[in-house]
This record gives structure tokens, sequence and C-alpha cells, in this order.
């Protein structure tokens, strides 16, 4: 079966997993306390939690999201004593999200976190199939990707959290920072602070997962067993986001190191002047906007046309 | 040989049930099992390529990329787990 060598943390137990960018093989039980700790080192030096925080978990039903929970129940019960209150935005897809909201609920109660959900039609007035079967200019996924944003800060506000957690991974980083590049939109590699900042309106929302692969997020929910979605996305294919993926996934497996090389690039691209400063109050609805009119108004009207 | 294989999250064909039991010659090693998978469920092939990058390969509880990746050899009775890396964040 070829080499199968000792865990190079506990020299102990048998290694399952090879982290290529590190050199280190892990056993389990090395593998998934490397993980905890990364993401409290992540907590720590980008300060993202106070003693006694309020945080709203943004979970998709997903892997990553589940990790989150997951990591973030354990290190909490044992440090700051934050609260911790799971989110989900139902975005109205058929078969994906009903399969992913079950997961939740399961998951929500086996960890003993309390749950709330928030919808589209509630806050928009329309699902996401709705939006997505109308005649359209941008990609399913844009539009998906600002509603969901304000659907999650409006649950995080409906549970008074003051933190809003989010499943970001070290791949979703580096592929938003190379998106960024490739539209040369340099200045929105502010909303990649892992640590997020605070401006009225808007629930903080830090990335605890920032400096974790998604590979690992994965076998972090394998080993612990975690119930996996079936279902894709059924509009998933339609982002630009897939090709910054490909090339970054086969990039880190040519070179590992990739993603955190792009990640700490990113982090030194963060202009520090363009946080809070720059965010203003939209005209339509009153929610922070780095404009005038804010994103989800300009696509609300523009789906209305 | 026979081999156990479960498909987990996305890709796990609509129609399999738990776990398949794959036919394999002596001597296979796990880029033949990818192969054959991809034969058997076309349906999955796409989440199949770059297999290694796409998805973790358990084979016997251990990752392949910390045995000799899609080299490592298979033998009876084996038990592999593909898990979906790029699918349900």
């Amino acid at each position: 079966m070829g080499t199968h060598p000792t865990c190079t943390k506990c020299h102990e137990h048998s290694s399952v997993y090879h982290r290529a960018y590190s050199g280190e093989r892990l056993c389990p039980t090395c593998f998934k306390a490397s993980l905890r700790e990364r993401v409290q080192g992540a907590i720590n030096r980008f300060d993202m939690l106070d003693h006694w925080s309020r945080v709203a978990v943004g979970i998709s039903g997903g892997k990553d999201s589940l990790t989150l929970l997951h990591i973030l129940k354990g290190i909490e019960e044992r440090t700051h004593g934050s609260e911790l209150i799971a989110v989900t935005v139902d975005e109205g897809i058929k078969g994906y999200r009903d399969e992913a909201l079950g997961i939740v609920e399961r998951s929500c109660r086996e960890m003993g976190v309390e749950w709330v959900s928030v919808n589209f039609t509630d806050l928009f007035g329309y699902t996401m199939d709705e939006i997505a079967a109308s005649k359209r200019t941008l990609g399913a996924c844009s539009f998906c990707g600002v509603l969901r944003r304000r659907a999650l800060n409006e649950a995080a506000k409906k549970v008074d959290a003051d933190r809003l957690a989010t499943g970001h991974t070290l791949d979703d980083i580096a592929q938003s920072a190379l998106l960024n590049l490739l539209r040369g939109d340099v200045g929105k590699m502010t909303s990649l602070d892992p640590g997020g900042y605070t401006s009225p309106g808007f629930v903080r929302r830090i990335k605890p997962l920032c400096e974790i692969p998604e590979r690992e997020t994965t076998l972090y929910a394998y080993l612990q067993g975690f119930e996996l979605q079936s279902t894709a996305c059924p509009y998933a294919g339609e982002a630009m986001r897939e090709d910054a993926r490909a090339f970054l996934g086969e990039m880190e497996a040519r070179r590992p190191g990739t993603l955190f090389t792009t990640y700490n690039t990113a982090l030194k691209l963060i202009p520090e002047a363009t946080k809070a400063d720059a965010m203003k109050t939209c005209r339509t609805c009153g929610e922070p906007s780095v404009g005038d009119t804010c994103r989800v108004c300009q696509l609300l009207e523009d789906r209305r046309r | 040989m026979l081999v156990r294989v479960r498909l987990l999250g996305s890709l796990r064909p609509p129609k399999v049930r738990g776990g398949i039991e794959m036919e394999l010659p002596a001597d296979s090693k796990m880029t033949s099992l990818i192969e054959e998978l991809s034969r058997l469920y076309p349906e999955i092939t796409s989440s199949l390529h770059n297999p290694i990058t796409n998805n973790l390969i358990m084979l016997g509880g251990v990752e392949v990329g910390n045995l000799n990746g899609l080299d490592t050899p298979i033998t009876e009775g084996s038990e592999v787990v593909l898990v979906p890396v790029t699918h349900g964040g």
C-alpha cells in the first residue's frame, strides 16, 4: 500500500493525511487539533472576538460552515464564553436548499446550538429560482451573492449578534483575491479582511476559517462524520469563480503553498483607509452602501424592469 | 478482486444507495478504480476529473496523498471512500 508513516506531531499514531504545503503527516487526532489551533490563532491575530461576543454563525449546510460551527463551539466553550447562534439563508432554490435546511436543523440540534433562518421571499420579494428564471444581464451567482450577504446581515441583526462568522476558507479568500485582480477591482480587497470591521448598520463579519484550506475542512467534516449535502447548486457553474477555483486548485497541486501565498498577498493589498470610512447609507433602503444606492437595491430595481 | 467503494456528498449518483462493490483486476492501482467509476457512472465523470485535487480519496481510512497518490496499489477487500472537496461549502 506504499508508505504509511507515523504522525509527525505525536510520533505515536499512524498518519492519514499528508499536508503537502508544510510537509506534515498527521493522524486524525493531531489533524483535528491542528485545525482548531489554527482557527484559534486566526481569531486571536485578527482580534475577531471579544469576551462574551454574541456570534451569528452563517450555516449553509455545507462542510465548511458545519466545520466552522463545530470548531467555534469547541473553542468558545473552553475560552471566550461567547454565545453562538446559527443563522441560515433560504434563497429558495428548490431541491438544493431544501436538503441543506434538513442537514442544518439536524446538525444544530446535535451540537446544541440555537438556529434561526431567514428567506429571500420575506426579505426581497422573490425566490432565487424566480430571479434565475427571469431575464437578466448578470449571472445568477452575482445576484445570489449580493442578496445572501444582505440576508446574512439581516439575520445577524435579528438575533442581536455583534459578530457574523462565515465559513469562508483559505480557498475562498484566495479565489476572491484573484477575481478582484482579474476584474481590476483592488478596492474590493477590503471585504477579504478576515477580521472584518465595524460600521453602522453592518454586523462585523469575521472569517475564522481564513487559514484553513477547503481540502482540510472536507477532511475534518469526513472525520467528524458530518452529513454531506448530495445536491449541487443548480446555478454554481455560471460563476467565473469556478475558473479561479480550477486554476488555483491546479497551482496548489503543482506548487503547494500557492493558496497561502495568494492569501498573504491579498492581506497586504487591503487598503486600510477604505474600511469603515468608505461606507455610506443607501438612499433607497437605508442600509450600509459603498455608493449612493446599494447593490441590493440596484439588482432588485433591475429585476423589476 | 472485490473492492468496496463509498461515494459521499454530491459524488453519490442518485440511483446508488450505500456502498458499491466493484470487481477490479488483481494488482490494480487507484487510477484504474477512478477510471472504472467514471465508466460506470458517467454523471460524476466531471467531478472525477483531476481526482486528487477535486476529491479526498480515502483508502482504508488513509488519504491517498499520504500514500502514493493515484499510483497507490489496491488490494482485495480494500475500502475506498471518495469525498468531494469542490462542492458544498
